[in-house]
């Protein structure tokens, strides 16, 4: 069996294990009684229609807005701005949970509060993809409609009708986002949003009822599959100038952008500034959170060389259709069933948890940073791994000579993201580890009592430490050049 | 002689049917036809990155169909060239000569007889992604024949080059092909490739050969 072959068979064997592990030790399943389902399924539905709703219309904002600041600011200021708006998007969910806790009291807890906390993360993920397609796709339409005299209303009345199709695939993307999302629910639910991830967790936690955990999770499985039908490929964004649409700008849109990013990185920076100070004059808690933190640190950088591993393994198995396939379709289990699989596997060494933890961790964020740059950076060098079969290179020297060289820096960042993810878990670790062991653990033990202050100190830690792995993989990335490129 | 049979291939409502078609073992056979007339499925068909059942491409005693892509030990140069923009245009080119393990002696040879032709001298250390148009097309010519093919494919090989450049280009494959003895197929719409290169003009419109068969 050629190498390629047996990577592929690894790669699928490792994901679909958790279903594997599923059939064969808890394989029986049944469903909650219909009221009960529909709440479930209404809860859902509405948070996710109605924060992906939400999150589009305020990004639909500051996209016209950042392409209003585009022409006023110089590039790397722009960057700099979008950097800081999408942040929120892409740290851990605790760091916003904590920001709109400590600012809105009484925070809403509820639908309002879960759907506040997934509007406000996405938003900015939407405002930059909507940036790009206005920029890509409505450029000319709009300077046509400017010069011609057409007035704004007439513009965007064909401008919708254009997009609609880039609206509905934006719309899907962060309405699965939403409807997976267990964290948020979790925390901003106040326990009255039952969402199919927190039934899930609490048909396992409190009344140990894996039959309805199990059926609802293939019922969540079934309804995410009939996404998995949409086109998973967007636009590639381009750049291209601006000078003259002015239908596609937006002024107050800018300044709500700058606000945005200005505003919650000051309330983080106040607040942990303050807890500090609260953490220092708990007894204890400021030697136990350093007690933690290399175990959070070892744990993290285990999961970010996994991903690292696993993307190189992907490239060496590239181009693939199927395998592409399957990680662009591939719908990792409900969370809290993961963590439960995991948890409840029998014990293979003491101390286990954290390696449970891990390989539980890796398979449930792999597929969405397959999706989110790396499939497409891999179907850019099709032409050129093509050509290089052609010449009759063989699966090793096409990964060394063509893929590592030209994927090594996507790779790196890519699982440095996965190491941040991995600092700021509280969701999955809560289930496995079970005890504070981590910083991410301490700050939603904090959080849970209402010291805010404390955990965003806390969670100060983790986006220092986060900066830190940041350094080490670009490290790495340095090291890997050097040897092997 | 080789001899393509059976190329049969649905794309969603667009067919290619080619039952038999004889492609030269010396000289330049050109594909010719319309944009959307099916001129690089077939390109990719013979070259084994798109699968067709049934299909035969006899070559000699072979049945080249039958091989995998690396075993037809064809020469390519995609439309888009696909350098490796990373890597240096020395680099690029002794790529192929590394993975066929090619003796470096016999490389070299094979180096220098074409840099007679080509003379990429000047921009041998630069990297890929740093060459203008026209060098680039040297690179890739070199890349692809620098593993002694036993035939070189085109795809519309000079559509990225202004046209000052294009007549130097067909005159530079000319003799590099002539230099190193090499057949070639030239996918092409450009009737002035036909006119220069060509020595065997096939015809194609909507999936199917309508001459030179």
């Amino acid at each position: 069996m050629s190498s390629s072959k047996t990577i592929r068979i690894f790669l699928i064997a490792l994901f679909l294990a958790p279903y594997l592990l599923l059939l064969t030790h808890w394989n029986h399943f049944s469903l909650p009684p219909f009221e009960e389902l529909a709440w479930i399924f209404k809860n859902s539905l509405i948070q996710s229609i109605l924060s992906s709703v939400i999150a589009i219309a305020l990004g639909f904002w500051w996209a016209r807005g950042l392409l209003f600041l585009e022409q006023k600011l110089s590039p790397s200021q722009n960057r700099g701005l979008e950097f800081l708006i999408l942040l929120p998007n892409f740290l851990p969910a605790l760091f916003l949970l904590l920001i709109l806790l400590s600012v809105i009291t009484p925070f809403p807890f509820g639908l309002t509060g879960v759907i506040l906390v997934h509007a406000l993360m996405n938003a900015s993920l939407a405002a930059l993809f909507l940036k790009d397609i206005l920029k890509k796709k409505l450029r000319s339409l709009a300077e046509l409609c400017w010069v011609e005299g057409a007035s704004s209303v007439a513009f965007w009345k064909e401008g919708f009708r254009y997009l609609r199709g880039d609206f509905f695939w934006l719309f899907a993307f962060i309405f699965i986002l939403c409807f997976c999302s267990f964290a948020v629910p979790l925390i901003a639910g106040g326990g009255k949003v039952t969402t199919f991830e927190v039934a899930i967790y609490e048909k396992i936690r409190t009344s140990t009822d894996w039959g309805q955990a199990i059926g609802l999770s293939y019922l969540q499985f079934g309804f995410l599959l009939l996404f998995s039908f949409l086109p998973s490929e967007h636009p590639a964004p381009q750049r291209e100038r601006l000078e003259r649409a002015p239908y596609l700008k937006s002024v107050s849109g800018g300044v709500s952008a700058i606000l945005f990013s200005f505003f919650w990185i000051g309330v983080f920076l106040w607040q942990s500034a303050t807890g500090f100070a609260k953490l220092l004059q708990i007894e204890g808690l400021w030697r136990e959170t350093l007690r933690v933190i290399p175990l959070s640190l070892f744990l993290s950088l285990g999961v970010g060389f996994a991903i690292l591993a696993l993307l190189f393994l992907s490239a060496y198995a590239f181009p693939d259709s199927w395998l592409k396939r399957f990680f662009l379709g591939f719908v990792a289990p409900s969370t809290a069933l993961l963590g439960f699989v995991f948890l409840f596997l029998p014990s293979w060494f003491a101390g286990d948890e954290f390696l449970k933890w891990m390989i539980a961790f890796v398979i449930l964020i792999f597929a969405p940073l397959y999706r989110w740059g790396w499939v497409q950076r891999l179907e850019g060098l099709r032409g050129q791994v093509q050509v290089a079969r052609t010449m009759g290179a063989d699966a090793r020297m096409i990964f060394q000579k063509i893929l590592l060289p030209q994927t090594l820096d996507l790779a790196c960042r890519l699982s440095a993201v996965a190491s941040l993810w991995a600092l700021g878990d509280f969701a999955l670790s809560k289930m496995i580890i079970s005890r504070p062991a981590t910083l991410a653990l301490m700050a939603e033990s904090l959080m849970s009592s209402y010291r805010i202050e404390g955990a965003m100190a806390v969670t100060a830690l983790i986006l220092f430490f986060g900066f830190i792995l940041f350094l080490v993989f670009r490290g790495v990335e340095n090291v890997i050049r050097r040897k092997f490129v | 002689m080789s001899f393509v049979e059976n190329l049969y291939k649905d794309y969603d409502g667009f067919h290619l049917k080619i039952p038999k078609w004889e492609i030269l073992d010396q000289g330049v056979t050109a594909l010719w036809g319309p944009s959307g007339s099916g001129k690089t499925s077939v390109f990719r068909v013979l070259l084994g990155l798109e699968t067709c059942e049934n299909l035969s491409w006899r070559w000699g005693e072979q049945d080249l169909a039958k091989i995998s892509t690396p075993q037809k030990n064809l020469g390519v140069v995609f439309q888009g060239l696909e350098l490796f923009p990373h890597l240096s245009a020395r680099e690029n080119i002794f790529f192929g000569a590394r993975a066929r393990r090619i003796a470096p002696d016999r490389a070299e040879d094979r180096f220098k007889k074409m840099d007679q032709v080509l003379g990429f001298a000047r921009f041998l250390d630069r990297k890929a992604e740093l060459l203008s148009g026209g060098e680039k097309q040297r690179v890739a010519l070199a890349r692809a024949l620098m593993t002694f093919p036993r035939m070189l494919f085109l795809d519309e090989p000079f559509s990225a080059l202004d046209e000052g450049l294009k007549s130097e280009a067909r005159r530079l494959l000319k003799n590099l092909l002539q230099e190193t003895k090499t057949p070639a197929l030239l996918i092409t719409h450009d009737e002035r490739d036909l006119k220069e290169l060509a020595s065997k003009i096939t015809e194609i419109r909507d999936g199917q050969l309508i001459s030179g068969i």
